[in-house]
């Protein structure tokens, strides 16, 4: 017996190994990260990011050294999971990491990457990686929220009432319910919906039950807070799971800290729950200098305008240099546009998304085989946005996989599907019944602005084709998360193929405390949010080969080069080059535009016996194309054999003394 | 006489000389540095420990203490359960009358508890909230180092604000030891500046078609470093008042914002005071100068008030004019400038407050009250109630680096701060201003109580709820943007089973209320607007009375014991 009992612990460590190709737990990602380090002391320092509120260590690991032979070396930061939950993000930095070794050692990388520095932070977020290994889905961290205004925070979460390991659903039967089951699947429920003849019979709620005794059920659960959307670029306010304020939360604050203390970072790429790379945010390709603005009282006064009466921003720059006003700074239409509150810079600009759309075309065609699926585009406090809004570097973000995107037929739409439209002629169109239009578009969730009258309108008027209208339509339901009925029965479908059949549990009857008869079920936690670790592992490898393809266009910036010539007796040329050998710009043009990145700085120093003839002492440069060079010319006075010190200085580089003697250039 | 009260009259005896000895007699004609004001914080505090504590909230950047000084009377109910008024002073460290404001309302309301009555009635009613210097570290470095009248506003932390790699290399010089930092000005062939030929101590903008012969160098001091630019890096910069978290912008668009929200330990402090203290309703916000009782928004793109709140605002501004003369009531960014991240907006948008931004100080120089101040009135205040210590005359001095210049004019303490004999008129005004304020905070009480028995232990409870302050208990933006919890009604000793609220009169028309368990929430309670309830009860088995219970994050907790029948 004795014997049987310990074959069958074997037989059972066996199978937990055998099953355990998954995502490794909090404690596994931490020994991984540190086995690395021990491993690989000549290639890699550990480094640390700051502590989590729960006092989880936030690692990087740095790749490659600093090399200081007076050129400026882009460096790269690949991070992961500010989701937390999103352990594929996680899983993702390790393998690369491990891959940048072995390549690296072996001598299989397509360059030499010793000059650059990469940054691997494999999680961002560890206080909410462990809700993926708990039975409950849940994408906050725990920092208190009183969610429902009663003065008690945190009192009311779910329970696993069914002991099933799994936190699901309820459903009750309920007359003032507004749910109802599917025909198809009776898995489904779905809002009834009174216009055809539906009356809802259910209500749903999370498992579990009315702990403070307020009437609601799970109505504050402990937490929280997005970490990734507590960033301050595009901050939404007003919504608790945002935070209160951008960069509430101490994981915030200590990744913007490190990123400021190493400036070299010059790319970004995160792993996250939105794609980037695929669904860009918009970008703006108005001119600002035409738009029209009202001057405020009190500036007004200062500058002698009239505060009732409109400048266009063309006006006000020449207007407010003359004045003196914002001395030695950068005064573009879109500052102008900003300090009157016309518009915050939410787009990116075209010349930015041109760079962009080279990635995105690159990340298509390495990942050509996959299907076409579901991509949103980072929304307001991410910490994407603020990468290359408020730190001023071009930076991506990969949610690695998501479902499929389903055809508009499987959404329900068929007249107004880009295949459909593409074909179809003006006349074609006119002739489509309003219902019918409006029904869809409704499903599509337009606003309601837009209806078919109008549309129909202005296809009469040729303002509009059909294929047009298609294209509108396409781009829309993209950024919509839809979650109609048909799309539910079909995602079901995939769900299964991904997960397996258990991805969903089935109701069951239950008696709860309060609600009587009750049944249990649903999807299973994170089905469709987390992808099977087996589709993040066919990942790895187009992943690493893109982010290989972004580091063959790192190379550097020369500070070397200075040239004297000699104009007559005792008057010199000194020119100073800034070279940008990389094949990106080494500002982005947004950061052009309002210098989020601090400009290069270069400052001529005479010695005692020179003077500086023309030229300003010291000059700002903010602006170097790929394979372009930015000159700085002063002309001097002085004896052959004098000196002169060049003093440069950028906070991603640091400091540089160059002393000059004049003399004939050979 | 009685030996039975001989005792007490000598007791009494002593105890008057005992607060005739200890009293503390502040000056309001004089500035307090960051020493004397804490002697000053702890000897009132020590003095009246029975309706005051002094706190240290955090530390300022180089160190010092954040004194905080809170004013309530603990004997007549907890804290959290009063409704608060917060006053913050000199979060712009150059703006230093703010602290004496604060300073003279702590000693007025601390040293006339036991005397006045309407004062004793605000104490024990509400908190009071004060934080005379928030920015300790610029009001020290303002009053005792060299500065020009605007310089010193910052934090004290070190900001490379030209981008060159080096910090704070580049301030302002005293260059001919006089004590003061004063404008450098150069006679020229062709400038844009005159001597007037009345005053040569005024120099004014040439007129169209006239040559002039001096231009303006700017503050006193040299380049430093060398880079053909004039203090342009001196200590700082970090504006304190655009580092608050609502409506933050980065420092490309917001000058002084600073890396992200509450970024030293000066606003840390604050910040988390404000947050853990949420019974704060109406928030002042201290700065000088020109006059003027600011509301919000600060930035344009802030949402507009609704309109009963910004009918609080008004009556309050309003008044506010009349309280203190020569002062405006204006709108921040409409009058002003937009204020990205600015103390006020934070407190109003995420923490329901009512707030404003009060510029202290009006200079009084228009003598012809023609509505304008020319330069020859600036000269005549200075000449003669100034006695012309305002305004150093023009004299040479050989400069390294421009040869002959001329150095003169208006000294630190000249423009934006009162002098002493203007200071304490100030104080009091703006005081007298803060309890109309705290006069029309809150006051909530049950009213029109009837008690029904309709069943076995089950009754009926009509009431009505008025709050007889003209400032709300909750502002309306904060319960639209659900910022603050609702104001609540709880059952204490029974059952809550249903609750109405009557919407009209003659009819009388009812509307059930949500309940959540024991309670119910019932938004706000505007000033003067009464609100009537029904509840159904089911009492505990055979009791003889229950409570009901008005708490409300910001308008104060009322218990009113009902007896039933």
């Amino acid at each position: 017996m004795k014997k049987f009992l310990f074959l069958l612990f074997i037989l059972l460590i066996f199978f937990s190994f055998t099953l355990s190709i998954d995502y490794p737990d909090l404690n596994g990602v931490y020994s991984k990260v540190k086995e690395i380090a021990k491993e690989n002391p000549n290639l890699i320092k550990l480094d640390q990011i700051g502590k989590s509120k729960a006092g989880n260590p936030i690692y990087v690991l740095v790749f490659g050294k600093d090399v200081k032979d007076g050129n400026f070396y882009p460096s790269i930061f690949i991070g992961a999971n500010f989701e937390g939950y999103r352990v594929d993000g996680t899983y993702m930095v390790l393998n690369l990491i491990e891959d940048f070794i072995k390549n690296s050692k072996s001598g299989k990388l397509s360059k030499p990457l010793l000059n650059h520095k990469i940054y691997f932070a494999p999680l961002l977020n560890p206080d909410v990686y462990g809700n993926y290994f708990s039975d409950y889905q849940k994408f906050t961290n725990n920092s208190p929220v009183d969610d429902d205004l009663d003065g008690a925070v945190d009192e009311d979460g779910p329970e696993d009432l069914n002991k099933d390991g799994y936190i699901t659903l309820m459903r009750v039967k309920d007359e003032d319910g507004k749910w109802i089951v599917d025909k198809n699947d009776p898995r489904i429920m779905k809002k009834a919906d009174p216009k055809k003849g539906e009356k809802g019979a259910y209500k749903i709620y999370t498992e579990g039950i009315d702990n403070d005794g307020d009437g609601l059920i799970n109505e504050d659960a402990k937490g929280g807070v997005l970490l990734y959307r507590n960033f301050p670029q595009g901050f939404k306010y007003f919504n608790r799971e945002n935070g209160l304020y951008p960069t509430s939360q101490i994981e915030a604050r200590e990744f913007i800290d490190y990123f400021l203390k190493h400036r070299d970072i010059s790319f970004v790429y995160l792993f996250g729950s939105e794609n980037s790379i695929l669904a860009n945010v918009p970008f703006n390709k108005e001119n600002l200098a035409n738009e029209m603005v009202k001057v405020p009282k009190g500036f007004a006064k200062y500058l002698g305008l009239d505060p009732n009466r409109e400048y266009t921003i063309k006006e006000l720059i020449k207007i407010i240099k003359e004045s003196g006003f914002g001395r030695g700074r950068n005064i573009t239409p879109e500052r102008i546009a900003q300090f009157f509150g016309v518009s915050t810079p939410t787009n990116i600009t075209k010349v930015d998304k041109d760079f962009y759309d080279g990635l995105k075309k690159e990340y298509e065609k390495i990942f050509k085989g996959e299907n076409k699926r579901e991509v949103y585009f980072p929304k307001g406090g991410s910490p994407y946005l603020w990468c290359y809004f408020q730190y001023g570097v071009y930076s991506l973000e990969d949610d690695i996989w998501s479902l499929p995107e389903l055809s508009g037929k499987e959404k329900g739409i068929e007249v107004l599907s880009e295949n459909n439209l593409k074909k179809m002629k003006s006349e074609d169109f006119l002739k489509l019944s309003d219902e019918k239009i409006n029904g869809e578009l409704k499903k599509l969730g337009v606003p309601p602005m837009v209806n078919a009258k109008k549309l129909k309108m202005m296809v009469k008027s040729g303002k509009l084709t059909p294929d047009k209208i298609g294209k509108m339509v396409e781009k829309f339901s993209k950024n919509k998360k839809n979650s109609g009925f048909k799309v539910l029965e079909n995602k079901y479908k995939e769900y299964e193929k991904y997960y397996g059949k258990d991805f969903f549990i089935d109701w069951k009857p239950f008696k709860h405390p309060t609600l009587g008869n009750v049944e249990i079920g649903g999807l299973k936690p994170y089905v469709g949010v987390v992808p099977p670790v087996a589709e993040v592992q066919k990942k790895v490898p187009g992943t690493f080969k893109f982010i290989e393809y972004i580091l063959n266009k790192f190379k550097n910036v020369e500070f070397k080069d200075v040239k004297v010539k000699k104009l007559a007796e005792c008057v010199y040329e000194i020119t100073f080059y800034v070279k940008n050998n990389n094949d990106f710009p080494i500002f982005t043009d947004f950061s052009s535009k309002f210098d989020v990145l601090k400009p290069i700085t270069v400052q001529i120093m005479p010695s005692k016996n020179v003077k500086l003839l023309s030229g300003k002492p010291l000059y700002r440069i903010n602006k170097i194309f790929p394979h372009n060079e930015s000159k700085v010319k002063w002309v001097v006075s002085g004896k052959a054999g004098s000196k002169v010190t060049l003093r440069f200085y950028w906070n991603r580089f640091g400091k540089m003394l160059k002393n000059i003697v004049l003399k004939e250039e050979k | 006489m009685n030996r039975k009260v001989l005792p007490y009259i000598i007791l009494l005896f002593f105890s008057f000389t005992l607060i005739f000895s200890q009293k503390v007699t502040l000056r309001y004609d004089k500035y307090y540095d960051y020493e004397a004001l804490g002697k000053a914080l702890n000897k009132l505090c020590k003095l009246h420990p029975d309706i005051s504590k002094l706190e240290v909230i955090g530390k300022s950047s180089q160190g010092r203490n954040l004194y905080l000084v809170k004013i309530f009377n603990p004997k007549t109910g907890n804290e959290f359960d009063k409704t608060a008024l917060y006053i913050e002073g000199n979060i712009h460290g150059n703006e230093i009358q703010a602290t004496e404001v604060a300073l003279y309302t702590i000693d007025y309301l601390l040293t006339n508890y036991h005397k006045n009555k309407e004062i004793k009635n605000l104490i024990d009613k509400y908190v009071f909230y004060i934080l005379p210097s928030f920015n300790i570290d610029g009001r020290e470095n303002f009053m005792h180092n060299l500065n020009t009248r605007n310089s010193s506003r910052s934090a004290m932390v070190k900001i490379d604000d030209d981008g060159d790699g080096r910090v704070d290399e580049d301030g302002y010089e005293d260059l001919d030891g006089d004590g003061e930092i004063l404008t450098m000005i150069k006679k020229v062939k062709y400038g844009n500046y005159v001597k007037d030929k009345k005053d040569p101590r005024i120099l004014r903008r040439v007129k169209p078609g006239e040559i002039g012969n001096y231009i303006i160098l700017g503050s006193e001091g040299i380049d430093n470093d060398g880079d053909g630019e004039v203090n342009e890096d001196p200590i700082g910069y970090l504006d304190m008042n655009r580092n608050f978290g609502y409506n933050w912008k980065p420092s490309y668009i917001q000058m002084g914002a600073g890396k992200y929200p509450f970024c030293t330990s000066e606003l840390r402090a604050v910040g988390n005071f404000l947050m853990s203290h949420p019974n704060i309703l109406v928030f002042e916000d201290l700065h000088n100068y020109g006059g003027m009782l600011l509301r919000g928004p600060d930035a344009k793109t802030s949402p507009p008030f609704s309109p009963i709140d910004k009918k609080v605002y008004d009556f309050l501004g309003k008044e506010g004019m009349k309280i203190i003369p020569g002062y405006k009531y204006l709108v921040s960014y409409r009058d002003l400038y937009n204020v990205y991240g600015g103390s006020t907006d934070f407190a109003c948008y995420l923490l329901g407050e009512y707030s404003f931004t009060v510029e202290l100080y009006t200079l009084q120089r228009d003598f012809n009250k023609d509505g304008k101040v020319t330069d020859d009135e600036r000269m005549k205040w200075n000449d003669e109630l100034l006695m012309k210590t305002y305004f150093r005359p023009w004299k040479k001095f050989k400069h390294p680096q421009f040869g002959d210049i001329e150095l003169g004019g208006w000294v630190k303490m000249s423009t934006r701060i009162p002098p002493g004999f203007r200071l304490e008129q100030m104080c009091h005004r703006v005081f007298s201003f803060f309890m109309y304020t705290a006069n029309n905070l809150p006051k909530v009480n049950f009213d029109q109580v009837k008690v029904n028995k309709i069943g076995n232990d089950v009754y009926t409870i009509d009431f009505t709820l008025i709050n007889r302050g003209r400032i709300p208990t909750l502002s309306e933006e904060s319960i639209n943007k659900k910022v603050c919890r609702e104001d609540m009604l709880k059952i204490d000793g029974g059952k809550l089973i249903l609750s109405e609220e009557r919407l009209e009169r003659f009819p009388d028309i009812y509307e059930k209320v949500k309940i959540e368990g024991n309670r119910f929430k019932i938004g706000n309670l505007l000033g003067m607007k009464p609100k009537h309830f029904r509840v159904i009860v089911k009492a505990n088995k055979g009791s003889k009375s229950l409570n009901l219970i008005y708490s409300s994050e910001k308008g104060g907790k009322v218990v009113k014991k009902i007896d039933l029948l």
